[in-house]
């Protein structure tokens, strides 16, 4: 993520982190006739609640940033130092690159596995972070604001989850999320809108440096200390919305 | 019961009417006397019958048996003593044939398959003479240890429609075979780069190190000069013999590399993987265009004609990090090379080689005319190329090992000093990497099929075939399956049509790993690596309602690591053609490197033709 801070902050709200209660949060007002929608990064704030009989028994904050960069994007989860890219290649594969900042190390394989008919779904839940399935099932309530400012409200509900959702149509990404379901409740925040082409472009060429390791290379280089200690630090490829359903199942690509 | 009509007087006693008494002496004709007084009583004759059981000595198929005599003691039942007469009434009774229990092994089939193997064994002459094979090849199928031999053969028969346990795999019909101790000098478990290395060379080595001895430290570029070792390949081309290398890895990947490199560490495939402190270390990719040269510039005079043949995978390694070098790779994805040297290492094989091929995809590799071509450089993959039973997916098509292997041998042996051409199935071991049992077999059914295209194109009595594998992995064949059991389903016990449960009540496949990644129910999913794009989940599952013959069906594993790894125990060698005999008992594998040089006379043959 430190490759991406020489940022220039499109729009007029200063959001400050710790002030990122869903409560105080106000209307987004970008500067439109500036956004470049090629290349960005939206900054989110997570929360995570564990529940208890709506009593709150856990807690965790995080900050998480998507990236669009052309026709690929990243997810960086900042405190982990770990980012993932994705790629929308041809044929029914999706293209990843697991990236470790800290080791300056890169994982690749071009062969993620796609359920039949899900791709589409799938790219789309990583490029816009809800999926065009889980989108298309949603009730509007009301909108606000205009131009690329204009946020819908959207609803679902579900024996699995609820989830409440202000979409901005421009970004085709959400302002706000809340998913509440049973145990847990998650709540998304935009807090920022940043980055510039070539900060951006400058970024992916200093990861494209790292040492990269294809995943079908991991169990003939397990003598390499970098990669016995992914086994610790996991392929957290599911890691892009946090939701999931009872059975493990990514909420962001929900599908019936 | 006809048989028995006189037995009705079984248990009767029969008392015969009493006698009346003598009569007196004529006399005269006398007055009629009194009467006279009554004789004595007469004696009783009496019969006994008794029936006999199957194997008597009297009647061995059973009977009656009938005894008869006086009722001397008058008590009306004929005792032993009281026996004058004892008849036998046997039933029909064939006597068996003496069990000849010699004739019956002889007999069996299976006993006549194996003596006519050795008869057959014993007709051919074990005395071998140095330099007799004018050609050599090397097949490794990488990770193909004891228990994927034995389970792909199961497999290819059950495709084929037998129970499976009674196939043979193509290289299982060699007359010669042995073990091989896999270990490398610094590790008990080896991998590809030690092991190959010490096949090419003679010379087992560290793990992870290609082409040079164990004085090596791996990933130091300065320790690599002085102790670099000359392997089969070399000592071939300087030879005369024509040469080549085939692989569906990576053919900068550590197996094919440890022919033609010498390297500190097996992953500087290309310029960009190694540290700037490698700089003085030629990356793999380099060598292997660059390896004529290379050859030459070590025995100064020396005139070779360098690899004839060079397929595989890996073209990321020889192309520049630029789009617009693509092959298959969209454009928009990223670029498919690696190099950050900008260096197109395929136009500098082509400038190298005027009278050469270059190509990527299936439809270009078919219209090579084996025949007529000098050199021949195929790369079908930016990476690995795929796993046999995915290849229809790949964008560009790519041929199969078979066909790789046909063409390789019909570009070398237009060489009348005969060749020397090592060929790798490099992804038996990627697919138990990712723990698919399925992606692993059907990749070692392929291997032997490219290993039957290979007898069948060369002369048994001038090529030395060696078959074997350079380590094995974690792969089980458990429980107790009956005869037949499809190898990839679930344990059905002998004697049952349903799965048997395990103490978990819970079904079990015969296959399994002992480490890796774990269960995966993928369904038709041919690419087995879409594995690692799913978190690890080890331990036991029920499998009741999965369909674990899918390709997309991953084994349980028990502990979890990031990919299922090695094995260390011994892996088969098998050969056939010269010098195969001398492929017996347990070796270290260097051995390997030893037989081939002595079946064609290498190193000779190579000083003959220094300058």
């Amino acid at each position: 993520v430190k490759n991406f801070l020489s940022v220039i902050t499109l729009f007029t709200c200063a959001w400050l982190l710790t002030a990122c209660d869903s409560r105080k949060i106000k209307a987004p007002s970008y500067a439109c006739d500036d956004l470049d929608m090629a290349y960005f990064g939206a900054r989110y704030h997570v929360q995570q609640q564990g529940l208890n009989d709506e009593h709150v028994h856990h807690e965790e904050a995080s900050v998480f940033t998507l990236w669009r960069i052309d026709n690929k994007v990243l997810h960086e989860y900042d405190d982990q130092g770990i980012s993932f890219l994705y790629s929308n290649g041809s044929g029914e594969r999706l293209i990843s690159h697991q990236f470790f900042d800290r080791d300056k190390r890169a994982i690749e394989f071009d062969s993620k596995f796609i359920p039949e008919n899900q791709k589409n779904s799938l790219w789309s839940q990583k490029k816009n972070l809800v999926s065009d399935a889980l989108l298309s099932q949603m009730k509007k309530s009301g909108e606000h604001g205009k131009n690329c400012n204009k946020v819908e409200h959207l609803t679902f509900e579900s024996e699995e989850f609820n989830a409440e959702l202000h979409w901005l149509p421009a970004f085709e990404l959400p302002f706000k999320l809340e998913i509440v379901q049973k145990g847990q409740h998650k709540h998304w925040q935009l807090v920022d809108i940043v980055g510039n082409e070539a900060d951006i472009k400058q970024a992916m060429l200093e990861r494209n440096k790292y040492l990269s390791t294809d995943f079908a290379d991991i169990g003939d280089n397990e003598t390499d200390p970098f990669l016995r200690n992914m086994i610790n630090l996991g392929f957290i490829d599911h890691g892009n919305s946090g939701f999931y359903d009872s059975d493990g199942n990514d909420i962001g690509s929900h599908h019936h | 019961m006809n048989l028995f009509k006189k037995s009705v007087l079984a248990t009767a006693v029969l008392a015969l009417a009493a006698c009346s008494g003598d009569d007196g002496a004529t006399g005269p004709q006398g007055t009629t006397g009194p009467a006279g007084v009554d004789g004595s009583a007469g004696l009783s004759s009496l019969i006994a019958t008794a029936t006999l059981s199957e194997g008597d000595t009297n009647c061995p198929g059973g009977g009656t048996q009938i005894d008869s005599g006086i009722d001397t003691d008058g008590n009306g039942e004929l005792a032993s003593g009281e026996i004058t007469s004892t008849e036998f009434l046997c039933l029909p009774f064939t006597p068996p044939v003496a069990f000849d229990i010699q004739a019956n092994t002889e007999e069996n089939a299976w006993y006549k398959a194996g003596d006519a193997e050795v008869e057959a064994a014993g007709a051919r002459s074990y005395t071998e003479t140095r330099g007799q094979a004018k050609n050599v090849i090397l097949f490794v199928g990488d990770g193909m240890g004891v228990s994927t031999v034995t389970a792909a053969r199961i497999l290819e028969g059950q495709l084929k429609g037998m129970m499976g346990e009674e196939n043979v795999l193509s290289f299982g019909e060699f007359p010669f075979s042995g073990l091989a101790k896999t270990y490398n000098v610094d590790a008990q478990t080896p991998d590809s780069a030690g092991t190959m290395t010490a096949m090419m060379s003679g010379v087992k080595t560290d793990v992870g190190t290609i082409g040079v001895d164990e004085d090596i430290v791996r990933g130091d570029c300065s320790t690599v000069a002085g102790n670099e070792m000359i392997g089969a390949l070399e000592l071939a081309e300087i030879a005369g013999k024509a040469t080549g290398v085939v692989s569906t890895a990576r053919i900068t990947h550590a197996t094919p590399a440890a022919t033609y490199a010498k390297s500190a560490d097996r992953n500087w495939e290309d310029v960009s993987d190694k540290p700037a402190s490698a700089a003085d270390c030629d990356d793999i990719a380099l060598q292997l265009v660059e390896f004529e040269a290379n050859l030459e510039a070590r025995y100064p005079g020396l005139d070779v004609d360098g690899l004839e043949v060079a397929m595989g995978g890996g073209r990321r390694h020889f192309l520049p990090n630029d789009v617009s070098f693509n092959v298959e790779r969209d454009v928009a994805d990223g670029a498919e090379g690696d190099r950050t040297d900008a260096r197109d290492l395929t136009a500098e094989w082509l400038a190298t080689y005027a009278d050469g091929v270059y190509v990527n995809t299936l439809a270009e590799f078919s219209a090579v005319d084996g025949d007529n071509t000098p050199h021949l450089f195929g790369l079908f993959n930016e990476s690995h190329m795929r796993y046999e039973a995915d290849r229809y997916n790949d964008v560009g098509g790519e041929p199969s090992l078979r066909d790789m292997t046909e063409k390789a041998i019909q570009v070398l042996d237009n060489d009348d000093d005969g060749f020397f051409l090592m060929v790798e199935s490099g992804r038996i071991d990627h697919g138990h990497h990712a723990g698919s049992a399925y992606s692993a077999l059907t990749d070692t059914i392929e291997f032997a099929e490219a290993v039957a295209k290979a007898v069948e194109l060369t002369d048994a009595e001038e090529t030395l075939i060696i078959v074997t594998a350079d380590h094995s992995h974690v792969f089980t064949i458990a429980g107790y399956p009956k005869r037949g059991n499809p190898i990839l389903g679930k344990v059905v016990s002998v004697g049952s049509n349903s799965p048997a449960m395990a103490s978990d009540d819970m079904p079990y496949t015969t296959l399994g790993y002992t480490n890796g990644r774990g269960f995966r129910a993928l369904g038709n999913e041919t690419d087995a690596d879409a594995s690692y794009g799913i978190d690890i989940d080890t331990g036991r599952k029920d499998l009741l309602f999965v369909d674990t013959q899918t390709p997309g069906f991953h084994q349980e594993a028990l502990v979890p690591t990031s990919s299922e790894t090695h094995a260390g125990e011994d892996v088969g060698i098998y050969a056939s053609g010269p010098g195969a005999s001398l492929v017996t008992g347990t070796n270290e594998q260097s051995v390997i490197f030893h037989v081939m040089e002595y079946a064609a006379d290498l190193i000779a043959d190579a000083e003959a033709n220094l300058p």
